[in-house]
């Protein structure tokens, strides 16, 4: 008897358990994007290489700070041509772009957040945020021993430049491995790649991020040189005070 | 001896001479810069060499402290080989050298002076007001650099003591000039706005109570960043001030309320600038030169890109950069087409303007701008551009007496 009510337990514990751990769509992606914002603030220091379809280079160092989902600042270190270039973006699709030959801070509306920033294969858009439950929906298209592949659907009202997404996540870390753009008329258009993952200060971080446009075969690499997490950027680190003096 | 002032303060900044603080943030020195060449052919009358523009720039950074910044530029320009018309000018061809050496920008910035909130730059330095792009009414504190008409946008850096105080996300920044500095005018002088005349400038003399001051009030509503603006000083472009013989040109006192916005709707950037201009009267005997009445003038622009990658900017202008009064204010519809493509190696852009000089009798009174532009910045640090400016109308308006600048220019320039 005693057996008995012993197997029961378990097979109610297990029963429980897996539905605890079977996930939904949405819950993926908000534990996706948790896993990405999931340090309460990040320096990070990265190589930048513009890889042309006949293999041409052209190298680049940045400097990316980032707090929360919402608040981002990007500087161009190196080369020459876009030293002191300086990217912020804020919550309310709020972005402003420093040109130092101006020294000008410049609103720029979100009709750019299509297009590619700098010369990258990333999109403003990208480049802006990670907010992903705020936009799509997910459901799970594909699930294997290591990753679940969600397909991402804009939500009623979003705006978003892509039609769709598929996202293939890490089951261990929550880290998106691969995510696949689709234009509005619902062709693939881009596809970014992410290696390398290791744990830095108790965090999962990608040590090399790509992005691919797939009409023109243009690549953008960006390799982890430095990363400093939890160093306490306040909100007044973003703001367009702060993106002259980070710039110059 | 400016030049050799000029010189010094920049090396002064480009090598380190000072004893970094222990534990301090330190930036650079830092040295940075860019040449660029600019070769210019007249094209009204049949093809004719045009001008040659050549510009050494060159800045240094430094930063010995976390909340010191220093910067210190020169900038060389070089106008083409000087006219050699005879022997001993061959001989002491260095003495005519068409070359200005200018210390461009040399200040000093305090962050977090005295107060968290409070941001100090002393020094001379550039300071630019406004959200419109290159027709900013409100941006009157350094004098235009017209040394290269056509770059009307360009400014001078002026002697300034800057002070901005930042309280959550509103900012108040107030600016002290101590004297007037003139614009810059181009190697043919004043001869494009007063004609070839004999004539004196008069100057407004450098004390204390000629020194110029502005304030700016910015913030931000509704997702819509503005800014209120006053500045009290002087006209950088001069006006004619005597009717005598022999010209006189002066640079009366002004004043200028202004306000600024910038935002987007449905994903459309917008932005706006208005300018109200307070003039002084200026009299020749008993005829009036200038009338005190207060004019007004604007921008208001739109942009946006569209999916296919083409972005539009169209702007409209009520008042170009040398136009003053009331009633002699044109029209202008300004409008920019351009394409990005090769991953922003190549930039394509063709540019247009349309003046009215009295909206009612624009046939009678219209001018015309055309400027399609080339631009490739795939090699290194090497940007390689070509355009074609195009002029019509009639000569009364601005771009109509223009006709006979159409010119082509390329213009190569390398960053380092």
């Amino acid at each position: 008897m005693k057996r008995l009510l012993t197997i029961a337990i378990i097979a109610l514990l297990t029963l429980n358990a897996e539905s605890v751990l079977a996930l939904s769509g949405d819950e993926i992606l908000k534990r996706a994007e948790e896993a990405i914002n999931a340090p309460r603030d990040r320096t990070v220091k990265e190589k930048m290489t513009l890889i042309k379809a006949d293999g041409t280079k052209k190298k680049r160092t940045i400097l990316f700070y980032q707090k929360g989902s919402d608040k981002r600042l990007i500087l161009f270190l190196l080369p020459a041509d876009v030293k002191g270039v300086g990217f912020l973006s804020l919550s309310d699709d709020r972005m402003y772009l420093y040109m130092p030959a101006f020294r000008k801070i410049r609103r720029i509306a979100s009709h750019i957040k299509n297009e590619n920033f700098m010369g990258t294969d990333f999109s403003y858009e990208d480049m802006a945020e990670a907010e992903y439950t705020d936009d799509y929906s997910a459901k799970i298209d594909k699930e294997s021993a290591g990753t679940y592949t969600l397909e991402l659907t804009p939500l009623p009202n979003a705006d978003v430049s892509y039609s769709k997404l598929k996202m293939e996540v890490d089951k261990k870390t929550f880290l998106p491995l691969k995510i696949e753009f689709y234009s509005k008329r619902g062709r693939l258009i881009k596809r970014q790649t992410s290696m390398d993952l290791k744990k830095v200060d108790n965090y999962w971080i990608v040590g090399q991020v790509t992005m691919e446009t797939i009409k023109t075969a243009h690549r953008t690499v960006l390799d982890l040189v430095e990363i400093k997490h939890d160093s306490g950027l306040s909100d007044r680190f973003f703001t367009t005070r702060n993106l002259k003096k980070q710039a110059r | 001896m400016g030049k050799y002032i000029a010189l010094i303060l920049w090396l002064f900044f480009a090598f380190d001479f000072s004893i970094g603080f222990a534990g301090a943030e330190v930036k650079g020195p830092d040295i940075s810069g860019f040449f660029e060449i600019e070769k210019r052919l007249n094209i009204s009358d049949g093809i004719t060499n045009g001008d040659t523009y050549g510009t050494l720039y060159t800045e240094a950074n430094y930063s010995p402290l976390r909340d010191l910044f220093t910067q210190a530029s020169l900038k060389a320009r070089y106008y083409d080989l000087p006219v050699l018309e005879d022997l001993p000018s061959v001989s002491e061809i260095e003495s005519d050298y068409p070359v200005d050496l200018l210390l461009w920008e040399a200040y000093v910035e305090l962050s977090q002076f005295l107060w968290e909130d409070l941001d100090l730059k002393i020094g001379k330095q550039q300071i630019a007001w406004g959200k419109a792009d290159k027709f900013n009414p409100t941006d009157n504190l350094n004098p235009n650099d017209l040394t290269d008409f056509l770059d009307f946008e360009a400014k001078v850096p002026s002697l300034a003591l800057k002070a901005s105080y930042y309280v959550n996300d509103y900012t108040l920044t107030a600016v002290w000039l101590p004297f007037f500095e003139p614009a810059l005018f181009p190697r043919g002088g004043t001869a494009f706005l007063f004609g070839q005349r004999p004539g004196r400038v008069k100057l407004p003399a450098k004390t204390l109570e000629n020194g110029m001051f502005a304030f700016k009030f910015e913030g931000s509503a509704f997702n819509i960043d503005y800014s209120f603006s006053y500045f009290k000083g002087f006209d950088d472009i001069p006006v004619v001030t005597s009717l005598s013989d022999s010209l006189e040109i002066g640079f009366p006192e002004l004043q200028v309320a202004g306000f600024d916005f910038s935002g987007e709707f449905r994903s459309i950037g917008f932005w706006g600038e208005l300018a109200l201009f307070f003039p002084k009267e200026l009299r020749s005997g008993p005829v009036e030169i200038q009338s005190d009445d207060p004019f007004l003038k604007y921008t208001f622009g739109l942009d946006y890109t569209f999916t296919n990658g083409i972005y539009l900017e169209a702007q409209y202008v009520r008042g170009f950069f040398i136009e003053r009064g009331k009633d002699n204010l044109h029209d202008y519809l300004i409008a920019k087409i351009e394409k990005k493509i090769l991953n922003d190696d190549l930039v394509l852009s063709l540019g247009g303007g349309l003046e009215a000089g009295e909206i009612g009798r624009i046939r009678e009174n219209y001018g015309t701008i055309l400027f399609p532009e080339i631009s490739y910045q795939g090699i290194g640090n090497v940007e390689i551009t070509a355009g074609i400016y195009l002029f019509e109308g009639k000569k009364e308006t601005s771009l109509g007496g223009w006709k006979e600048l159409d010119q082509t220019y390329v213009k190569i320039k390398y960053d380092f």
